[in-house]
């Protein structure tokens, strides 16, 4: 075995985690490699160490189930509750589903409005009449004021297409 | 060393301290009760095995302070996942995997954060009596000599990236196989027994420095 796969052998061998037929290999060289016994004995050592650090005591178990229990029960009220986020979303929400709401509710309004029978009688009081003037529009109501009836004729200006008379 | 122990694998089944659970009490009943939400059970559960978890967590971190904080998100975490612990394996086996995580995302965090805080190009600061190890180690004082070795080796063991750190220890002092590393780690046994090999050269290299 070459030196780095030796080495790598004998950290599964200390663990006990090498198979048998490369185990038995690795222990010949054991016997006959003494750099390789002295690895064997650092890494023993490394192993020493990491066992011997020092514990730490502890700290009083009741001071922790009472703060575990403490964010055990903050982590169900969040649960159940919503946060003080979560309560200004659903308040934003509501304003936002009331302005609609009225919107609809005007829109509705106003479309009843030109639905209505007095837009509906406004507008067949206004009559369009076709004439004999180019490119002119004749319009014919009655004035609810004056009870005269108007003919407004509408014919474009030189230079203007939209002039009335 | 004695000439018999040379074919002696070192690996010894006695070493596993976390077989030590098969010993605590049974806490059949509190775990069922628990499952159920039940808090006081849960509670009884905690104070059984509260010392054998913060002492898993010290391990990892080597600070009391951060010990405690990561002990108590453990057991917060083990509260909200306790109805996945399905008892196919001894609960502390169960509760080591789940403190293992916690102290493990928060090395790599922490980590992060010290890579973070160095500029590039500038070198971190030399350890503490990096400059005086060699004085120290001719001083009559033994007791302050091993006091050396025992900071240098926990310097080299904070060099070790958390996964390192983690399988060492899980290795070594819990006496864990590389299978059962491998499950709590989320990895190949192949990766277990080349993080083991790594951190051990690493050591040994820092140690051999320190000499």
């Amino acid at each position: 075995m070459k030196g780095s796969r030796k080495q790598k052998a004998l950290s599964q061998y200390i663990d006990g985690e090498l198979r048998d037929s490369k185990s038995g290999r690795l222990s010949a060289d054991l016997e006959s490699d003494a750099s390789l016994r002295d690895l064997k004995a650092e890494y023993s050592a490394i192993g020493d160490q990491l066992r011997d650090l020092e514990p730490s005591e502890a700290p009083p178990v009741e001071k922790m189930w009472s703060d575990i229990r403490r964010e055990i029960r903050r982590g169900t009220r969040q649960e159940i509750e919503p946060s003080a986020f979560g309560v200004r979303l659903r308040w934003a929400g509501g304003t936002v589903a009331t302005a609609l709401v009225l919107m609809m509710a005007w829109v509705v309004m106003q479309s009843s409005f030109f639905g209505s029978e007095a837009y509906a009688a406004s507008a067949a009081e206004v009559e369009w009449v076709e004439t004999e003037v180019p490119n002119a529009s004749t319009m014919v109501y009655c004035d609810d004021d004056t009870g005269m009836t108007v003919i407004w004729i509408l014919e474009p200006e030189e230079g203007d297409a939209n002039a009335g008379s | 060393m004695k000439a018999g122990d040379v074919n002696k694998p070192e690996f010894d089944a006695s070493k596993k301290k976390t077989d030590q659970a098969d010993m605590m009490p049974d806490i059949g009943p509190f775990l069922e009760k628990a499952r159920k939400g039940d808090e006081d059970a849960f509670g009884e559960i905690v104070r059984i095995y509260h010392e054998r978890v913060y002492s898993v967590a010290f391990r990892y971190v080597q600070n009391a302070e951060d010990a405690a904080d990561l002990a108590q998100q453990a057991w917060i975490r083990a509260w909200k996942k306790l109805a996945s612990f399905e008892q196919r394996s001894a609960f502390f086996t169960w509760m080591y995997r789940v403190v293992a995580s916690v102290c493990l995302d928060y090395l790599r965090k922490k980590k992060r954060l010290a890579e973070q805080s160095i500029p590039d190009g500038v070198e971190p600061l030399p350890a503490i009596g990096a400059g005086s190890a060699p004085s120290a180690r001719s001083r009559p004082d033994r007791e302050l000599e091993h006091a050396e070795v025992r900071t240098r080796f926990q310097e080299a063991l904070d060099e070790l990236s958390p996964e390192h750190r983690m399988a060492i220890m899980m290795r070594e002092v819990d006496g864990y196989s590389y299978e059962e590393i491998a499950r709590t780690m989320k990895c190949r046994k192949g990766t277990v027994m080349s993080r083991i090999f790594y951190a051990r050269k690493k050591l040994q290299e820092r140690m051999q420095e320190f000499r």
